[in-house]
């Protein structure tokens, strides 16, 4: 084999190698799509770009009671109430993504009890810099809770790369009490 | 060596109007796909205002006068309300419009009012703001055959609007106190983005 040849060959590995690890570099579909996270702790203003939001306490029960409704709820895991301090800054928004993953990757939506949603923060219109108390409810196990991370997004659909504020509820569960009650959302 | 770089040149020479074209419609496609993107982006949200000068602006259908703001209103006589939470103010707007064509009025429903601070912050109608409404709300003014006794003293302008003659509508705001003075009324239709009409204070 002459010298041309092989330099060819050598050339030709060399390409092929470009052109695969290029592609392992390629954005994927998931790397274009997922929201984009952004991090905090509870007890601290997880600013992102439109909307700031602090996590206050997260409280656990077997039961919820809601304002304006005369019976308390039931469940077949546990009501995670997650108090929270949320400001707008740009416009008028609704937060409509709430949901818990599990440290076993599981995702709990935001609970979507009848009436929960004319108290809870999810149905609420926060206007630019003006706070409003209020919580979110998840149902999930309880015995889930430790390493779980909390998702808030503004959209609910069209939400490639939105900022999604991400906040782990920390290692271990609030002690579990017999019924939890929602305070309405209001501005502070 | 010499026969295949002879027969090269041949390529190029015989493909000069097809490399040529390529040369334009690369660019030409970057550009166009670039444009409605930006285009697309920049029209969804208002953007381009539409000051309303003092002696009235014609805009859609309609001529539109300058809006009067008030900070801290009174409420409706015999309404006793809470106050707005901590560091905010109630700001109440009254817009003046008048057509000349009642069909006009059609063109002017979905109208958003909105204020937006010098920074681009807008905020929208407050949701409990009832108390403080002593006019129609919107922008297709009143919809009264013959004036209500009950609405009292507002009873006039509930009345149908009537061409060439001027009709209120109100829209009441909860800001922080901080822009209460600065901020300023403004419209949206969505249909009408990135125009929005502008009412100077």
């Amino acid at each position: 084999m002459s010298a041309r040849k092989l330099v060819n060959v050598a050339l030709t590995l060399a390409v092929l190698v470009a052109i695969v690890g290029l592609y392992r570099l390629t954005p994927t579909q998931k790397d274009i799509q997922e929201p984009v996270a952004v991090n905090g702790v509870v007890g601290r203003a997880v600013k992102t770009p439109r909307f700031d939001l602090t996590i206050e306490g997260v409280r656990v029960g077997r039961k919820l009671r809601i304002p304006g409704s005369s019976k308390a709820r039931d469940t077949l895991s546990t009501f995670v109430v997650v108090d929270a301090l949320v400001t707008a800054t740009r416009e008028p928004i609704h937060l409509s993504t709430v949901r818990i993953k599990a440290s076993d990757g599981v995702i709990y939506l935001g609970a979507n009890r009848s009436g929960l949603d004319r108290v809870d923060l999810t149905g609420f219109e926060f206007a630019p810099d003006i706070p409003v108390r209020g919580s979110f409810v998840v149902e999930l196990p309880a015995d889930k809770l430790p390493g779980a991370t909390l998702q808030v997004m503004e959209k609910a659909i069209f939400n490639d790369l939105e900022p999604q504020a991400t906040i782990p509820l920390g290692a271990s569960t609030p002690p579990v009490e017999d019924v939890v009650a929602l305070t309405r959302a209001s501005e502070s | 060596m010499t026969g295949a770089r002879r027969a090269r040149r041949g390529w190029f020479r015989t493909n000069t109007a097809a490399l040529g074209a390529l040369v334009i419609a690369i660019p030409l496609a970057g550009w166009w796909t670039t444009r409605s993107d930006y285009k697309s982006w920049y029209d969804a949200e208002p953007r381009d205002p539409v000051v309303i000068a003092a002696g009235g602006t014609s805009y859609a259908g309609a001529t539109w006068y300058a809006a009067s703001v008030e900070e801290d209103p009174q409420a409706r006589a015999g309404r006793q309300v809470d106050p707005t939470p901590a560091g905010t103010t109630r700001v109440r707007v009254y817009f003046r419009l008048q057509v000349d064509n009642l069909s006009a009025l059609e063109g002017l429903g979905g109208c958003r009012p909105q204020l937006r601070a010098p920074d681009g912050r807008v905020w929208n109608e407050s949701s409990t703001a009832g108390d403080f409404q002593d006019r129609p709300t919107g922008c297709t003014g009143g919809y009264d055959v013959k004036p209500q006794s009950w609405r009292g003293a507002a009873a006039q302008y509930y009345l149908k609007p009537v061409a060439g003659k001027p009709f209120e509508t109100v829209a009441v705001f909860v800001v922080p106190s901080a822009v209460a003075s600065n901020v300023e009324p403004t419209i949206t239709w969505a249909t009408k983005l990135p125009q929005y009409l502008a009412f100077p204070r």
